[in-house]
């Protein structure tokens, strides 16, 4: 795998603990993010594919006031199906 | 009753919103009105599921210039209306939004919030140390005051000199005295002079603060324009100042009208940061957001607003809504979990929230703890507060160190 198809997929996830539920990225994307019942944000989709989207999300964590949104770049790491490597 | 306890941003209302404002959530919850300046058609919006439903909602449109109605423009209700704070980011829409909070938020670091919590404790311990020594004094003038406006000077890198004309200025453009209105649009201007001069001499000096930080900040090769600059360094000692001293002042008298908070907030360790939520919750320093204006008709809840409508979101209201907490009239510091739009929410929620939150962290237990036995100077129905619309501040509060009730 290359790099520039590296940089066309990524994982999105709203930290728990940081996270105020200020809305700001469900205000910025609705399309990737939302909010709970209980106020607090979530991605939509935690694998994020394509160019767009990928930008979106790097807005959207650059934006947030806590630094709650992780956006981690790349191939699916971590869960039970990471590759061998 | 089947009027308003009290009209909207009438004499009565600024005094005590809260009658008026349950009255709206539960009879016309987005209610149409004449605006007293220009008497251009607003609604205002008051519970709490619909003021984030609005601001969560691109279609209320941030830029008043842009989309409002020409009765909005022609009363002069559009936000920084012909000077550089037009550009400000807390007035545009994206994507010159998203750009600009980016740019300005790579300024925010958590190193340099970390380095703002010793400039916070030391204009604590300096105004603490001067309320000491004058016995009685005023919590807004002696102490909220002080410490917002040094804070704002220290993270900005004002130089001693000009710290002063800035309280000066800052005091012009956010009046206590009707009488004085004539002359916010001068304090203004005056703040945005100080931002350009600010800009210009960080350039020429560079320092370890947040105007050379802004200057140097980039994004992907992008940066700030000299113009967005001055409007961002503008935009934060106006969004900086006068609400840290107004939340300071609100949370002190919560918590003198609440003596069981108060004592909990001083033996319970750890309390500090769930007490400024609660805080920022029962009283922050806004009333309502800055005017949204909707960019196309459209039906919210059972009404239907024109294009251009000017629509406010009650932030006040909005948490003290029943709908949404437990008794929400009542100050309870263990509440846990608490969402709620002191600081905003959406797009255009306070950038400066961890600043924020840190002051008041810091400089609302520090207060109590100098002064266990702190009480009101003066009879609690003599408090009053400044007219105004969006900014909800004690005009003095008065206060004791000797007090004898405790």
């Amino acid at each position: 795998m290359t790099s520039g198809d590296r940089e066309t997929e990524a994982t999105v996830r709203v930290d728990p603990r940081l996270c105020r539920g200020t809305g700001l990225c469900q205000a910025m994307s609705p399309a990737l993010f939302r909010l709970t019942g209980a106020g607090h944000a979530e991605a939509v989709e935690a694998r994020l594919t394509g160019p767009e989207a990928l930008e979106t999300a790097r807005s959207v964590a650059d934006c947030c006031p806590m630094g709650a949104v992780e956006l981690t770049v790349g191939p699916s790491t971590g869960g039970p199906d990471r590759p061998e490597r | 009753m089947d009027h308003l306890p009290a009209p909207l941003f009438s004499a009565t209302y600024f005094q005590d919103p809260y009658p008026t404002l349950g009255w709206l959530r539960d009879r016309s919850p987005v209610h149409e009105f004449a605006f007293p300046v220009g008497a251009v058609r607003t609604w205002i919006v008051t519970r709490f599921d619909d003021v984030r439903a609005m601001l969560a909602d691109q279609r209320f449109s941030s830029e008043g210039g842009t989309w409002g109605s020409p009765e909005f423009q022609a009363a002069g209700l559009v936000s920084g209306a012909g000077s550089v704070l037009e550009k400000a980011v807390t007035v545009v829409d994206p994507p010159a939004h998203t750009r600009l909070r980016r740019l300005v938020m790579t300024a925010f670091t958590p190193s340099r919030i970390t380095k703002w919590q010793t400039a916070v404790e030391k204009a604590v311990a300096t105004a603490l140390d001067d309320c000491e020594a004058r016995g009685s004094f005023d919590v807004m003038a002696h102490y909220a005051g002080p410490v917002s406006s040094t804070v704002m000077s220290e993270i900005l890198g004002l130089r001693i000199d000009r710290h002063e004309q800035l309280v000066q200025a800052l005091a012009q453009a956010f009046p206590s005295d009707d009488a004085q209105m004539p002359k916010v649009a001068e304090g203004f201007a005056r703040i945005c002079d100080y931002a350009a001069d600010l800009v210009a001499e960080k350039r020429r000096r560079p320092d370890d603060d947040l105007t050379t930080a802004l200057l140097r900040a980039r994004d992907d090769g992008d940066r700030l324009s000299e113009e967005e600059l001055v409007a961002t360094v503008a935009a934060m000692i106006l969004a900086g100042s006068d609400t840290i001293r107004a939340f300071v002042g609100n949370a002190v008298l919560a918590l003198l009208d609440h003596p069981d908070q108060r004592d909990l907030l001083a033996e319970r360790p750890g309390i500090e940061e769930p007490a400024v939520e609660e805080l920022l919750r029962y009283e922050g320093a806004l009333s309502t957001a800055l005017f949204r204006v909707t960019t196309e008709e459209l039906t919210f809840g059972d009404t239907v607003l024109p294009a251009g409508a000017p629509v406010i979101a009650a932030l006040l209201s909005a948490n003290r809504d029943p709908r949404q907490f437990d008794e929400p009239d009542r100050l309870d510091l263990t509440r846990t979990r608490l969402r709620h739009v002191g600081l905003g929410h959406g797009l255009h929620n306070c950038l400066g929230a961890a600043l924020a939150r840190l002051e008041g962290r810091i400089a609302i237990p520090a207060l109590f703890r100098r002064f266990p036995r702190l009480d009101l100077a003066v009879a609690r129905h003599d408090l009053r507060y400044i007219e105004n619309w969006a900014m909800r501040r004690l005009v003095a509060l008065p206060a004791l160190t000797t007090g004898a009730s405790r």
